[in-house]
This record gives structure tokens, sequence and C-alpha cells, in this order.
């Protein structure tokens, strides 16, 4: 994945966004962004805590509805459609929370499974073996099938959200923070799960992070969102030596800069 | 010094909230029900939630219903033995019971133990983007949550409180036959003849409207509960007060529609 996409850009993209806005009270969260993923690729966001990255995934994924602005998917506004539209969209979707956000009163078998489930798809039988088999692609055994979240290690937990995201095989992934509270190792682990996944699927992704060695490793191309804009753009590989001070100070971590920390004194 | 302006500001404030609350509530009252016209239902959830209130919630309301009725029979017994009227035990017991002690006390502790723990456990699905989680594997929210729980409260209060109303009754029985010398079958035909269709109509209506009003205000809260760990507890108790309220309030107002001449 960290080779550079073939994929033309003047092609429709999967994901098209154009002008999203949004505030929260006096607070510009989302200012007008623009983004384009092409279909296949992995799209990385990355931001400062509380730039807003969360909040354009869940424009996106209609969990937050946008003050303004359009986002399609496959060339359907998909801010405009109804609920049954939306859930039809959204059995293409595959996303992993970044707290994992499993079902606590569910077994890890009835999470990974809960999409084809609820969607009545398959029967209880097929959809456990499923869970085992998607389970299984994400380094699990079978003696976890039973296990409630709450039995799990961090990084189990997660690799159980990610197992839960591919199991309907979506077109669309979302990753939000897919490493935090992880040690390095373990987030190099689910780094490489999640690159498995999506190449194995074929899927187009978008993962938000701070973790730059999580976005050199997970993105195709990266996009940097600051004051509510993407600022920055380009492949995921050049993070590191983007010519842009904002990006520079970012990814290098660097107190002095164009970026001021608000803090309060 | 107190400024008369904010003081006024603040109780409109506070009514316009109240305004929307009640809408809202109400809204999300009727989407909830509409989901039942609209397939899939989900039935594992509504019996997890039905056992949840009925099943679980018995003990309680057995045994607060048992003494209820005791009590009942005990005060009636040395009120009315002033007034020569101490026959009318029997009866007293099986109105208070009937009309309004087993649907509004079973509604109370159920509102305390299962509303509380639904809007907790809602509320915490809510904090950790469990219920957005659901949005994203193409699953209703409102649909999977809150209509199997509502049906479930509607459903299971009626059955609590006909076991509470028959523990109750046998509860002023046992002190009557036992403690106050009222013969059994006196007593039983006392209180057969005094109840009538309408009071364990009344009765099981109210416990109806009363779970449906727990299920409503455990979930209403539950869902759109705000920040962390203080936002669930703040959710919590609020569920269990409004419930409580409304409980009182909609027992005056069926009272009104029943019995008021």
């Amino acid at each position: 994945m960290s080779a550079t996409p073939k994929i033309a850009m003047s092609a429709t993209p999967k994901i098209r966004i154009r002008g999203l806005r949004k505030a929260f009270g006096p607070k510009r969260v989302l200012d007008g962004v623009d983004l384009d993923v092409a279909a296949g690729t992995s799209m990385v966001v990355i931001g400062g805590s509380g730039s807003g990255k969360s909040v354009l995934i869940k424009c996106i994924l209609g969990l937050i509805e946008p003050d303004a602005g359009i986002v399609e998917i496959d060339g359907k506004d998909v801010l405009q459609m109804d609920w049954e539209q939306r859930e039809q969209v959204n059995a293409c979707i595959g996303m992993l929370f970044q707290a994992g956000a499993l079902f606590d009163s569910l077994p890890v078998w009835e999470n990974v499974a809960f999409g084809l489930l609820a969607r009545h798809k398959v029967d209880r039988a097929h959809a456990r073996q499923r869970a085992v088999d998607v389970l299984a692609q994400v380094g699990l055994d079978a003696s976890v099938v039973d296990l409630f979240p709450s039995e799990l290690s961090g990084g189990m937990q997660k690799r159980v959200a990610l197992a839960r995201a591919i199991a309907a095989q979506p077109d669309v992934l979302f990753f939000d923070e897919p490493t935090t509270g992880l040690d390095p190792i373990m987030g190099a682990v689910i780094d490489g799960l999640i690159v498995d996944c999506v190449k194995r699927l074929g899927s187009t992704a978008i993962a938000i992070t701070h973790d730059m060695a999580s976005a050199t490793r997970i993105g195709d191309r990266a996009a940097m969102l600051y004051r509510g804009k993407i600022v920055w753009e380009g492949e995921a590989g050049g993070l590191l030596h983007s010519g842009n001070p904002l990006v520079e100070q970012f990814t290098h971590g660097l107190r002095e800069g164009p970026i001021h920390m608000e803090l309060r004194r | 010094m107190i400024d008369p302006l904010n003081a006024v500001a603040a109780v409109g404030r506070g009514t316009i909230g109240a305004v929307r609350g009640t809408g809202a509530a109400t809204l999300f009252g009727v989407l909830g029900l509409s989901h039942l016209l609209r397939p899939p239902f989900y039935w594992r959830m509504f019996l997890r939630a039905f056992v949840e209130f009925a099943y679980f919630s018995l003990p309680v309301v057995a045994l607060t219903a048992v003494f209820s009725g005791m009590v009942i029979a005990l005060q009636s017994f040395t009120g009315f033995s002033r007034f020569n009227a101490a026959g009318a035990v029997a009866g007293v017991v099986a109105l208070s019971v009937v009309r309004e002690l087993a649907p509004v006390l079973a509604a109370l502790l159920v509102s305390g133990r299962v509303g509380a723990a639904m809007a907790a456990e809602l509320g915490t699905m809510r904090v950790t983007d469990q219920i957005d989680a659901l949005t994203t594997l193409s699953t209703n929210p409102v649909k999977y949550l809150v209509t199997p729980r509502l049906l479930a409260g509607l459903l299971a209060l009626p059955l609590l409180t006909v076991v509470a109303d028959i523990l109750g009754v046998a509860g002023g029985f046992l002190v009557g036959t036992v403690k106050l010398g009222f013969s059994g079958h006196t007593y039983l035909v006392s209180t057969f003849d005094i109840l009538t269709s309408t009071d364990i109509i009344a009765g099981l209506s109210k416990a109806a409207v009363f779970g449906f009003l727990i299920a409503l205000m455990g979930c209403y809260r539950g869902y759109n509960s705000r920040g962390g760990a203080e936002g669930v507890g703040a959710a919590t108790t609020s569920a269990v007060v409004a419930a409580s309220i409304l409980i009182l309030a909609f027992d005056y107002v069926m009272t009104e529609l029943f019995f008021a001449r």
C-alpha cells in the first residue's frame, strides 16, 4: 500500500467531498472541506486533536448532519438520501471506531457477525462460522468467539472491531485512530492487518490518525486537516518531507511553527 | 440584588426547555412505536427486555405487594373499627390494591430497577459509540434498541400487576384471617363482591401506560445522554425521576378517566 496508486484522480472518485461545513455553536469545526478519494486507494487524514477529523468521518457516515456541503459515494450524494437509501449505502461500508465500540452485551462472534445477522442475510449457524473465519483473518482463533468484549485485551478488542468492520466485505472502510491506546508493536500489528484487509477486499479506505508511523504504513495518500480545511494533500510517503510548514511542524512534532496550540495559562 | 428580568428570563428558559423536552420525548416515543409497524422486529431484544422487566422484577414487586396488602388491612381495620365499619376491610384492601397500589407500586419499583438500568445501558452505548456503530452496521438504533423495550414495558407491567393484585389481596387476607379474626370465606366473598371488571381493567390499563412511560424515559434519557460517565449518571437519575413523576401524574389522569363521576 505504500506504492503510489495508479488510479487516475480524474475518474469519478469513490468518495467526493465538497464544501463540507459543520459548526458546534460558535466553533467552526469543518469550514469547507474538499477531498477526493479514488477507488481502491487508502487516504489518511492527519490533524491535531480537536481538528475535526472524527467529525469529518461522522459526517461522511451520516452520524452527524453537516451544516452544508456535498458528500458523494459512487457519485451519489449521501446527504440527500432517506434512511432506507442510507442503510443500503452503509451496508457497503465498514467502520473501525477509535475505542472499538464493540457491543458489550454480545459475545465476540455476534459482534463480528452483527451486520450479517441484522440484515438477515444468513442464519445464526452460518453467521457464527463466518465470524470464526473472519476472526482468523485478523489473527484470532476460535477460543475467543464465545467470550465477551470485556474479557479481551485492548489489542484483541481492536482486532475484533476490525473483524466486525470487514465481515460484510465492504467497498469502503473507515478507520478512526486505529492505533490509539496500543503499544507500538501492537499498533504495527493492527496497521499490518488493516493493510492486508484493505488489499484483500480491494476496498477504498479513509483513516484518520495523528500517529505518523501509522499514517505512513496505512496510507497511499494523505491529507492534513487544519482549522476546518484540508491544507495539504499528497502521497503518504511524502508526509515527512512535504515542504508545507504546517505539515512539517505536525509530522515532526515541533513546538515552534505556524501551528499555535491554544493553551490557557 | 436579584434582577427581576433575569428571574423572568430563567422562568422562560425553564418553560421553553420543559416544553421542548416534552415534545422531543413524545416524538421519540411515537418514532419508537412506529417501528412496530415496519419490519424487521428484533424479537431477541424484545425477549431480553421482557425478561428484565417481568421476570427479574417479580421478587421485589411480589414482596412489596404482599406487605402493602397486609398494611392496608391492618390500617383500615384500626381506622374503620372506630366507626363500626370493620367489615369493609376486605373491600378496601381489594379496591386499594387493584385500582392503585399494585400498578403504582409495581411501576415505581420497576422504574427504579429497570428504567435506571435501561438509561445506564443506552447511555453507556451512546458515549462509547456503540449506538453509532449500529448505524454503520445498517441497523436503525431506534428500531433495535428502543422499540423492543417500549413493547416489553407495555406488556410486562400489566403481567406484574396481575401478580401484585393477587399477592396484595392475599396479604390482606392473611392479616384479616390470622390476626383480625375474619373468616376466610367471608373475607373472600367480600373481596369478590366489591371488585368489578372496571377496577381490574383500570388497574391493568394504568400498568400498561406506566410500563410504556418507564421504558420511554429510560430509553429517551439514555439514548440522548452526553458527556461520558457523568452524563450517563445524570441520564439515569433523570430517567427515574421523570418516570416517577409521570407515573403519578398519569395515575391521576387515568383515575379521572375511569372513576370520576
